[in-house]
């Protein structure tokens, strides 16, 4: 979440999308009723069904799953056409008004944005995104001319201008070559800070590093914000109407209500789950939203922001550790295979010491080669660049983190001289995926042998589950940590071959290991909510039997593959660093891990203070950037235990709680906060809301900076008008300014419809594709597909709040299998109707991958669909994938029938939208 | 000065937390598959029993625009100011209201072989009878009656009172529940994420006469102008008194109950 949970009671509207935030967030409700109840906040549902959340919004908008980008496309241009958004911050804090270069462009008639490899309604491909990218004010010359003694540059045919002062010059060649700051400028003229050539030259080649062009007017056809209206002019009400089944009017009065939030003083939130993830457009859902709440004005205030509910206690903290294959703690990179080294020093070729300034004369005066290897080299490569002294751009700084990071990981044996041990991490190939499915797909052509699940349930909760659990049967060993022993470790003993019949669990070769694991009352340590807030947990009870704690676990593993680090590389092993569990301990010093986190000075002086403080020369560790902070310097407190709920720091009552727990980046509770204010005046967008702060900075004197409220973004001055001592609010990235239009993502720098791999129909009707075209598709039967002639029924899945994910835990407690004891789908009464199906009967739901019995719950609250303008309903059933073979309450499991295809960015799996059939068992 | 039980159907989302911590408070048993739970329905288990003191019930509406109403209830002892049970129950002490508490108890193991008197009084069909189930599915049922006692002994025990507020401190603020005199509430309250379940002074009751003539037990109910809930006809009935009236029946089912007697009813529900 960019913001936090108490913060939804300050929301003027918030539309709940790709989430069933009562059933299974239901404290969310806990605040967004506050807001009810004090101000009035209306709340939309959007969703394929009549949840439990949609019993207690103010509107319920239904849509077909898998569509969400058209119905948000359909707010975005409701929007764009009718003026309801924030234009002062479109313009001045998102890249709306940044121009993009003229190549881009998007081809309704294909489908396809520029630069696309394949072609055709189904074929894949992936995108050259050279066309995806800003245009700059980059200048070069080779008639430079500077006088022996001066500070001054001239270059004839040249447009300097004083919006050039704090920027960077290069010169590149002659006898006093060097990059410098313009401190002072003139149409034809530059003066140089610290620049006197010994020797006066002219014929000078010079660059002027470029940053993106901004257009405050907007008016230029290549700034993006006109770039959108183009792109979402297609998305009128009767296209949404006809993508997503949502009647238009019911789509206009959700559009109507959410675009109230556009104008400056509203504020509305997005919460969204997994509802939205789990698509092969998953991340383009996301970016629909960040796109609408970008117009709207509504990131970084109070009641607003992207705010993902997240599935788990923990789920935020374990991704910001690295849970998953791409990142590093503090989501810095996992080195790619073409990261040969960590950083190239330039001057003089060897390792380490990074300098990523390409037109640096050291730089400049190495080979070609050297230059190659350092521009690959680890720093070089996934440190970002920018040149404009407006724009904080902090990934600048993770050489720090990541420096600190690998002194945190090898300790000692981490020095200058060695690469800080960066040879010790794992490097993954450059276009390889790591993630779940993957994963499976090399256990079933065998070239991953033995899996360790840990706190994980494949056999229910993954993907196409039938065909992992046949891949599970071609392992040699598998380990089980968890609480109960699961459906996965017990696969053998339900196994069934690709036909469905029962295999004898003696022909099953694998080798199953269960490792008790203690429950979260039964350990010490902490837990990160999904608005980044830290809270300590104390154990309560001691773990049943001999059972464990994860970090006992894992720190045993460790001492003992120390002992026996094999042949292949033994210096990752026994170099790592793991003070906090000797051999014999009965628990981990928790504590400890807390301060290794956090980051202390090598030389014994303490813990660091924040990140700021961390340093890229090996002096520092932190164990993960984000959270250095997290242990309060001056007493050594873990202020992830602090307690206090007073509320001191919050200056217009938004609930900040700053003292409550300790939050990811260094206690600030609402990201992005810098844009909380206007930019002309840079009072809060709501006084009422305010959530910083600004008054008058004694040091310039004229322009004024933040004094109280959140800890803000960066303390510099608030005013755009300030020069160099302003910086642009959206830190993170490299232009400062957050992206409407996303050139990162591996499927589209904007948002557009397209079917979910299996669909009732033949095109994406914006556009003749059938599919998105970057999907990834695996070889195999994971490529085969459900037929909508044979499987015209939509079928999707969800929680509900009596059960837990995969369900090894719920499906063990009788008070929970009470409530919610068999596997169910839910269907219309119309649909039910054609099928002969009533409430209760048992029925059969099958598709290419397999099939299913359950229990029929025909339901008011699914309705059919009538699509692109036809009078012939189409059909769409829900059920939960809790269930499996194991436990009390035991069931089949719905992912026998999921797709195993994933996000075009992160793989993740399609959970949400497939075909199938249902008939009466 | 008395407490009443107020619930707010409007922020009901049906999370069913009242009904697990309800379980879990007064460690009753869970109902399993074999004695009888829907297929077709998220109600589970069917109906209150001496074993399920509190019982969220789903009701789904469709309205004559299309729209669907989704509603819940969680159902459970009322504890009436004049409770019709405890007037008629014929054993001196086996029903008693706490008036500090306002809680209705039942003191089952005083009922001993007697009558199922408050099982046929109560106006909402609460109090229920033990039963017992064989192998074979044959249903025993036993004199002594179970229902809600407002966690009566959590209450007046000051277990889980919220000693997390300062002194002075702006509750409304922390979303917290207004300041009681007894700071513990019932597991249902506690529990209760969308604060739908409050545990408040008598005092405070807004709305005392929803259902004018009774005289007991309406306040419970919503605390709130029933026509602004919105609620599905279904869920109003839930919420309603069957009767208002108590009925002197003891001499027609002295001759009626007997130990052998009423068998566990099992509703066929097709609820959503």
């Amino acid at each position: 979440m960019t913001n936090h949970w108490v913060d939804m009671k300050n929301t003027d509207v918030a539309m709940i999308i790709g989430s069933n935030a009562a059933e299974n967030h239901p404290m969310s409700f806990k605040w967004l009723q506050e807001g009810r109840k004090n101000r009035g906040t209306k709340i939309i549902a959007v969703d394929p069904r009549v949840t439990r959340t949609s019993a207690v919004s103010d509107l319920y908008a239904p849509i077909r799953s898998g569509t969400d980008i058209a119905f948000v496309n359909g707010i975005i241009n409701y929007a764009l056409t009718r003026s309801r958004y924030n234009y002062d911050y479109i313009r001045y804090y998102t890249n709306g008004s940044l121009l993009i270069n003229a190549g881009y462009n998007f081809d309704p008639s294909t489908g396809f944005f520029s630069g696309f490899s394949g072609s055709g309604t189904t074929g894949t491909g992936s995108y050259d995104k050279s066309t995806w990218a800003y245009q700059t004010d980059e200048q070069t010359g080779a008639d430079g001319a500077v006088t022996s003694g001066s500070d001054v540059f001239t270059a004839a045919g040249a447009t300097f201008s004083t919006d050039l002062i704090g920027r960077k010059m290069s010169i590149i060649s002659g006898a006093n070559t060097g990059t410098f700051t313009i401190e002072g400028a003139t149409a034809t003229t530059l003066t140089l800070t610290g620049y006197a050539p010994t020797s006066t030259e002219t014929g000078l080649d010079w660059v002027l590093p470029g940053i993106p062009i901004k257009d405050l007017t907007m008016s230029d056809p290549n700034c993006v914000f006109n770039i959108m209206k183009d792109h979402y002019s297609r998305y009128t009400p009767e296209i949404v109407e006809k993508i997503t089944g949502c009647p238009a009017d019911k789509f206009l009065h959700v559009a109507e209500l959410y675009t109230s939030t556009g104008q400056s003083d509203k504020c509305g939130t997005i919460l969204y789950a997994m509802g939205t993830t789990q698509h092969t457009y998953g991340t383009q859902n996301v970016r629909t939203y960040a796109i609408l709440q970008l117009l709207m004005g509504n990131t970084g205030l109070s009641g607003g922001g992207i705010n993902a509910l997240r599935g788990e206690s923990n789920v935020q903290g374990s991704t910001d550790m690295a849970l998953l294959f791409h990142i590093l703690p503090g989501y810095l990179k996992t080195p790619r295979a073409s990261n040969t080294t960590l950083g190239l020093d330039t001057a003089t070729g060897n390792d380490i010491v990074y300098n990523q300034d390409q037109y640096d004369p050291a730089f400049m005066g190495l080979t070609t080669a050297l230059q190659d290897e350092a521009k690959a080299s680890f720093l070089w490569k996934w440190t970002p660049q920018n040149n404009d002294p407006q724009s904080a751009n902090w990934w600048q700084h993770s050489p720090k983190y990541m420096i600190s990071l690998l002194k945190a990981f090898y300790g000692d044996a981490a020095t200058a001289a060695n690469d800080f041990c960066y040879d010790h991490l794992g490097k993954i190939d450059d276009a390889t995926n790591y993630s779940h499915m993957s994963i499976f797909d090399k256990i079933n052509d065998g070239t991953i042998t033995g899996l360790i699940c840990w706190g994980q349930n494949p056999a229910v909760g993954g993907p196409s589950a039938g065909f992992e659990r046949r891949a599970m049967a071609k392992l040699d060993w598998m380990v089980c940590v968890d609480l109960w022993a699961t459906d996965t470790s017990v696969f053998w003993d339900h196994a069934k071959d690709a036909s469905g019949n029962d295999v004898d669990p003696a022909d099953i070769d694998t080798e199953v290991w269960q490792l008790p694991a203690a429950g979260s009352y039964e350990k010490e340590g902490s837990v990160v909510n999904s608005g980044r807030w830290a809270q300590w947990r104390y154990k309560a009870v001691d773990p049943p039997g001999e059972a464990k704690d994860d970090a006992w676990i894992v720190s045993e593993l460790v001492l003992a593959l120390q002992a026996n680090p094999g042949t292949a590389y033994p210096a990752a092993i026994t170099d790592l660093s793991w003070p906090c569990y000797s051999a014999g301990d009965d628990h981990v010093d928790v504590d400890q891990v807390a301060m290794e986190i956090n980051g202390e000075y090598v030389d014994g002086s303490g813990p660091v203070k924040n990140f700021v403080g961390l340093a890229a020369d090996g002096t520092t560790t932190s164990g993960n950037w984000l959270y250095c902070g997290q242990i309060n310097q001056a007493d050594g407190r873990n202020r992830l235990k602090d307690r206090d709920n007073t509320n001191a720091q919050d200056v217009s009552g938004i609930g900040l709680y700053s003292e409550w727990s300790w939050c990811w980046p260094i206690n600030r509770r609402i990201i992005y906060n810098r844009a909380s204010l206007r930019p002309d005046t840079q009072e809060p967008w709501d006084p009422y809301r305010a959530v910083i702060l600004v008054d008058q900075d004694p040091t310039s004197g004229t322009y004024k900076k933040p004094i109280a409220g959140d800890i803000p973004d960066g303390g510099w001055v608030t005013d755009p008008t300030a020069g160099n001592a302003y910086r642009h609010p959206f830190i993170m990235k490299p232009e400062g300014h957050s992206r409407l239009f996303g050139m990162g993502r591996a499927d589209g720098p904007l948002t557009e419809h397209y079917e979910p791999m299996e669909s009732p129909l033949s095109s994406s009707i914006v556009n003749p594709r059938e599919f998105t075209p970057a999907v990834h598709i695996y070889g195999g039967e994971q490529g085969e597909f459900s037929d909508s002639a044979q499987y015209p029924i939509i079928a999707t899945t969800y929680r509900v709040t009596e059960h837990w994910q995969a369900g090894c835990m719920t499906r063990s407690i009788p008070w929970l299998c009470e409530m919610m004891p068999y596997m169910f789908i839910e269907m219309s009464y119309e649909l039910a109707g054609e099928k002969g199906i009533v409430s209760g009967d048992e029925v059969i739901i099958d598709n290419v991958r397999g099939e299913i019995r359950a229990y029929a719950i025909v339901t008011h609250r699914f309705k059919p669909f009538y699509l692109n303008g036809s009078d012939q309903p189409t059909h769409q059933i829900g059920m939960p994938w809790h269930f499996g073979p194991s436990g009390l309450a035991t069931g089949d499991s719905a992912n026998i029938l999921t797709p195993h295809v994933g996000d075009c960015n992160t793989r993740i799996p399609e959970y949400k939208a497939f075909l199938c059939n249902v008939t009466k068992a | 000065m008395a407490k009443v039980k107020v619930i707010d159907l409007s922020l009901c989302q049906g999370c069913r937390g009242c009904q697990v911590a309800c379980k879990q408070w007064n460690q009753l048993p869970a109902v399993t598959q074999e004695e009888g739970l829907n297929m077709g329905s998220y109600e589970n288990p069917p109906d209150l029993s001496a074993k399920t003191w509190n019982l969220v019930r789903f009701h789904e509406f469709l309205n004559s625009d299309g729209s669907v109403q989704f509603t819940f209830f969680p159902d459970a002892c009322r504890h009436c100011p004049e409770p019709f049970c405890m007037q008629y129950c014929p054993v001196e002490g086996a029903i008693t209201k706490d008036p500090d508490t306002g809680a209705v108890v039942i003191h089952s193991e005083l009922c001993g072989d007697c009558c199922g008197e408050c099982v046929a009084q109560c106006p909402y069909g609460i109090p229920k009878l033990e039963t017992s189930m064989d192998d074979d599915g044959a249903v025993t049922t036993y004199y002594r009656a179970y229902k809600c006692k407002l966690c009566n002994d959590r209450v007046t025990s000051n277990v889980g009172g919220d000693n997390t507020v300062a002194a002075g401190q702006d509750q409304t603020a922390l979303g917290v529940l207004p300041s009681t005199a007894i700071e513990a509430v019932p597991a249902c309250a506690k529990t209760c994420p969308a604060g739908a379940i409050q545990f408040i002074d008598e005092s405070l009751l807004t709305n005392t006469n929803t259902y004018p003539g009774t005289g007991y037990s309406a306040q419970w109910i919503l605390n709130r102008s029933a026509e602004d809930l919105g609620l599905t006809p279904a869920t109003m009935a839930d919420a309603q008194p069957k009767k208002t009236e108590p009925q002197d029946r003891r001499s027609a089912l002295a001759g009626l109950l007997k130990p052998l007697g009423i068998g566990m009813l099992k509703d066929d529900k097709r609820k959503g």
